[in-house]
């Protein structure tokens, strides 16, 4: 997985980690605490299914999941 | 060398089997005003345009920039032609009025997996204007082999919102 973050003024990073790291059951309980968080409700059952079929899709080949551009100039990709 | 505005009317004009004569009838205008026009001499005022661009049969866009405007497709795919709804990507987009621009890439089979658990799907209900769209009606299209672009929102505040399959 792949994450890149740009702000306006240029300066930005980049965090490269293994996919499977995040997608396993524990990955998958701290993904369901995150999404509760931001006020949806996701049991970690739910989000350990997601997981599975995010790493079925894995090997299709990647995509990029999320593109934002926003109006000031900021920048985040997330790429699967 | 690009088309100049004067050429375009005249061009459009003439695949209408128009005169000069006709379109200054409709337009309320003298035959010369056209011809000056057509001839780059003077450009029409920006308050007969969209008058102009509909009595010849195009948006005022495609009149002023001379790009075709490429209307979204829709198609029902017949059965034995259909992906597998594995091969098939959920592209949203959305283009708010403030000039942010998002885009998500679900593969359907993700999609179905999450509405078939009974999940809320943070991506779509997060946006005020995907609020009203059901992704399990889009869903649904997508299983009796609709493809393209399924949804086109346009809210009142400016933002567009967009969900297609391919």
């Amino acid at each position: 997985m792949k994450i890149i973050i740009k702000q306006a003024d240029g300066k930005g990073f980049k965090i490269i980690f293994p996919t499977r790291l995040l997608l396993n059951p524990i990955g998958a309980r701290l993904m369901a605490k995150s999404v509760k968080m931001n006020g949806h409700s996701i049991t970690p059952e739910q989000a350990s299914v997601l997981a599975k079929e995010i790493n079925r899709c894995r090997k299709h080949g990647g995509w990029k999941m999320v593109e934002v551009r926003s109006a000031h100039g900021e920048e985040v990709d997330i790429t699967i | 060398m690009e088309e100049t505005l004067g050429k375009r009317i005249a061009n459009l004009r003439k695949n209408m089997n128009m005169t000069q004569e006709t379109l200054s009838q409709m337009m309320n205008i003298s035959p010369q005003a056209v011809s000056k026009w057509e001839n780059d001499q003077t450009c029409p005022d920006i308050s007969l345009l969209p008058q102009l661009a509909k009595v010849l049969g195009v948006t005022v866009d495609e009149l002023l920039s001379g790009k075709q405007e490429i209307a979204p497709v829709v198609t029902l795919v017949p059965e034995q032609e259909r992906k597998d709804i594995k091969d098939m990507m959920l592209r949203i987009v959305v283009d708010s009025a403030d000039g942010d621009r998002v885009r998500v890439n679900l593969p359907v089979s993700l999609v179905q997996v999450a509405l078939d658990m009974g999940m809320e799907m943070p991506v779509a209900s997060g946006n005020d204007a995907m609020k009203h769209i059901d992704l399990s009606q889009v869903m649904e299209l997508i299983k009796h082999g609709a493809m393209g672009n399924l949804v086109e929102v346009d809210t009142e505040d400016g933002d567009c919102v967009r969900v297609f399959v391919e």
